[in-house]
């Protein structure tokens, strides 16, 4: 393919290849604090209350993980061998504390030479249920109204429910434009590739919300006009694991996979669906715990295999999508096992599934491309 | 491997006969037409009539060895009966679930990952078929090698089919997912239990309830109702057998050690497979009494015990003669291990609430469940301390490549064990699969350690 007409304002590309940006910095810099967080999982609203600034943590420039690796195993994902490295060298000094859930068996240690090693300010753990019912969720409020008093006495913040409805409002806005930036892109024709929707997405998670909404109002105003002009071979949409490199989305839609379309964390997956904003009475951390309960779930909420299923053949069929490709961090056991589940229920409903393997840090595009190549021609495409 | 002499083969005769003659009245209960298909069926039948080859394993007391062989007997040839005689009333449980519930509701259990404990001790190669089976079915190399076993025995079709099955998210994120396959394989209703980060009282009622909905499940799917009486009975049972092995845990800390670390390992077994059965209870008080008898005579697992070893994570199953060696070449004794060292406090059997909450206990407080779902803080405090209890020499980390949260504290556990002046050595390997590290390497990495680093007490 190309390369893309559409070019991001400049804020965007350095919120995407740096950590500490000039947005984080100014809003720092106003008496702001910034807040580091580990799965999509974290209860991200209460870090966007007035003060307060969410951060997705990456491990942006990282070029090798020597001393994680002696910390931690090899056979750990590499996110997180990445970042304890990066955190190690203290490149997220810029931020305030940081916030975890126990994702997963590697998220869950992390954490803990986070804390025995690089021992920050605050530090906090939620710790979300791996099922959904009504004790789950009642677990999962009460977990998230733990965070909030641990935030609330850290960092002197209005006790107030009210303090917490706006950062949902703020967040659930964030969302909401987000949605809208997707559902430009998987229109036809599309408003924009996959890895300028992923650029877009990290901005959003990288700098305060204040400043992210505004800029995501003018980018619909602008997709709006325009539609993407570049050529294409398949509509394909990406599911799976942790992913913040839009240079490996790159890579699929250089090989002419266009991703109309993604389910995967740190994509549109995470932002997929609203806090219910019905009402100051209501509980806000009720209400915030069913909304990470019931959007498109993560393989770690075992027993939601069928409804994350049917989330993800929906989305699919709305995005008319030509084949599927699930990708996976290597060593990630819940979407080892799960995605090679769903890559044979995918294929028995019709869909020409491709699954890749990778780490943290893009390599071996050679590779991938001809799979992806492959995968196209298998298609007739 | 020593010798056996004569005597000792004559004293043998009958420990090994009673698992012939659970064999004969299985027969004799099924029918040989019956018989003859599970052998067909299931060809793992005949690696496991191998088993007695774990008392070469155990050569200083190869008469307790028998005993958790004749349980294994047991419980496999009870669960083969129900497959024939009433399909409908065999229930799998996931390995950190304890099966009192279902027991109690007249079910047979089976732990679904049973086999992929017995057949490494057996035949070091044994689970390779079935672990190429899963890797072959697009599943990860590098899940648990554990549960992938027991996953490429249901895709080999190799395993009783249950009723139902009862899981949790304990130890790890392979024992979690791997469900999911075995639930599509199967096609059984599968309840699955939420295992929180952390033990404590709030944590404690939220698993507790679990519990009361997984009986609801169980009733809801097979008509059959909880029996709390029945429950009672299991309880006290088990209250017995944890009596014991509390007791026998204590008498490991004398010098020498009565008993080693292969009888650790296979302490395990009464209460995995068969808690609160008059089996369990029985091999319980065996190894007791036997510990006791030892330590009373003053006579150790080895003539000449020279270091204490405190073994962390699942004990080495690829090479179960690892321990008989280690005591015989360096006068080594394995005195506690992670899995034997669980939780087994007395349930109350007051109420049907009470006793949830001590199943629910339990379970929380389960060697891995605590260690390796639960912070890390519980993984070297508990090991530390049986350190100290037990007045080891040094500490042997079994790190078993399919576990991801014992691999990524290795640094936070180097700089606990440097703190506290802790020799360890920490063998990279895998569980059950001998391809990964060999017995042999895994001989030579203690080896080389014990000529180094302990060079002033391994002789």
């Amino acid at each position: 393919m190309e390369k893309e007409s559409m070019m991001l304002p400049e804020e965007i590309e350095q919120a995407v290849r740096t950590l500490e940006n000039p947005d984080i910095a100014d809003f720092r810099s106003k008496g702001g604090r910034t807040i580091g967080f580990f799965c999509s999982y974290v209860p991200e609203e209460l870090l966007n209350v007035e003060g307060l600034a969410s951060f997705r943590m990456r491990a942006v420039d990282c070029r090798g993980s020597e001393i994680a690796d002696s910390y931690m195993g090899v056979f750990n994902c590499s996110y997180t061998r990445q970042c304890l490295e990066k955190g190690l060298e203290g490149a997220y000094d810029f931020l305030d504390g940081f916030v975890f859930v126990p994702g997963c068996d590697h998220l869950r240690r992390l954490y803990d030479n986070w804390a025995h090693f690089v021992k920050p300010a605050f530090l906090a753990l939620v710790d979300a249920p791996h099922v959904r019912d009504e004790d789950a969720l009642k677990w999962y409020r009460d977990e998230i109204e733990c965070l909030w008093e641990k935030l609330a006495g850290q960092f002197s913040l209005p006790q107030e429910r009210e303090a917490v409805w706006a950062g949902i409002r703020k967040t659930n806005r964030t969302r909401q434009l987000l949605e809208e930036l997707d559902r430009r892109r998987w229109q036809d024709p599309p408003g924009l590739s996959g890895a300028r929707m992923q650029e877009i997405s990290l901005f959003a998670a990288s700098v305060p919300k204040e400043r992210a909404n505004p800029v995501l109002e003018d980018l619909i105003a602008h997709v709006k006009t325009e539609a993407l002009t570049e050529p294409y071979r398949a509509r394909v949409l990406l599911v799976g694991s942790h992913l913040d490199d839009p240079g490996f989305v790159g890579v699929l839609e250089e090989t002419g996979a266009l991703v109309v379309r993604d389910a995967y964390c740190c994509g549109l997956r995470d932002q997929l669906g609203l806090v219910a904003d019905v009402g100051e009475e209501r509980d806000p951390f009720a209400a915030i715990a069913r909304r990470y309960l019931d959007r498109l779930s993560c393989p770690r909420m075992y027993g939601d295999y069928p409804r994350r299923m049917e989330r993800i053949v929906r989305m699919a069929e709305e995005a008319r999508v030509d084949g599927i490709i699930l990708e996976q961090l290597k060593f990630c056991e819940t979407w080892g096992i799960d995605g090679n589940v769903l890559q044979n229920d995918l294929k028995a409903r019709g869909f020409p599934v491709l699954r890749l393997e990778r780490e943290y840090l893009l390599s071996g595009k050679g590779q991938t491309r001809t799979r992806v190549q492959a995968f196209l021609e298998s298609m007739g495409k | 491997m020593g010798r056996i002499s004569i005597r000792q083969q004559v004293r043998e005769i009958p420990l090994k006969a009673r698992n012939f003659s659970s064999l004969a009245s299985l027969l004799a209960r099924i029918g040989p037409v019956e018989f003859i298909r599970l052998y067909r069926r299931f060809p793992w039948l005949q690696q496991a009539a191998g088993i007695h080859r774990l008392m070469d394993h155990g050569m200083n007391y190869r008469n307790s060895v028998a005993e958790v062989i004749h349980l294994i007997f047991q419980y496999v040839c009870g669960v083969l009966e129900a497959h024939v005689k009433n399909p409908e009333s065999l229930v799998w449980y996931e390995e950190l679930l304890t099966p009192e519930i279902p027991r109690a509701m007249g079910f047979t259990t089976f732990m679904t990952e049973s086999m992929g404990l017995v057949f490494p001790l057996v035949d070091r190669d044994g689970a390779i078929p079935y672990l190429d089976r899963t890797e072959n079915s697009g599943f990860p190399a590098d899940m648990c090698s554990f549960i992938k076993a027991s996953l490429g025995m249901v895709l080999a079709r190799e395993l009783p089919k249950p009723r139902l099955i009862l899981t949790t998210n304990s130890p790890c994120d392979s024992a979690m997912a791997g469900y999911l396959p075995i639930e599509k394989e199967l096609g059984v209703p599968i309840f699955r239990l939420d295992h929180p980060f952390d033990t404590n009282e709030r944590s404690l009622e939220y698993y507790a309830r679990g519990l009361w909905k997984m009986i609801d499940f169980i009733e809801r799917e097979t008509g059959r109702k909880m029996d709390f009486d029945r429950l009672k009975e299991i309880c006290e049972e088990r209250n017995r057998a944890s009596e014991y092995l509390l007791e026998f845990r204590e008498l490991l800390r004398s010098r020498p050690a009565p008993l080693g670390g292969l009888l650790l390992t296979l302490s395990l077994f009464g209460p995995m497979l068969l808690p609160g059965t008059e089996a369990a209870t029985k091999l319980c008080k065996h190894l007791r009494d036997e510990a006791k008898r030892r330590v009373e005579r003053k006579v150790g697992a080895v003539r000449d015990e020279r270091i204490r070893v405190i073994l962390w994570n699942p004990p080495f199953l690829i090479d179960g003669g690892l321990f008989h060696w280690m005591e015989e070449s360096f006068g080594a004794v394995v005195v506690m291990d992670m899995l034997a060292y669980r939780s087994y406090s007395t349930i109350d059997t007051s109420t049907p609430d009470s006793m949830i909450r001590g199943l629910a206990y339990d379970m929380m407080k389960g060697p891995m469940a605590r260690h390796t779902r639960g912070p890390a803080r519980n993984y070297y405090e508990d090991l530390i301390r049986l350190f100290r209890e037990y007045e080891a020499d040094m500490v042997l980390i079994a790190s078993h490549q399919g576990c991801k949260n014992a691999l990524a504290i290795a640094g936070i556990l180097r700089e606990v064990f440097r703190k506290q002046e802790i020799p360890f050595l920490d063998i990279q390997y895998d569980l059950v699969d001998p391809r990964i590290t060999s017995p042999e390497d895994i001989r030579n990495q203690v080896s080389r350690f014990m000529e180094t680093v302990m060079a002033d007490r391994s002789g």
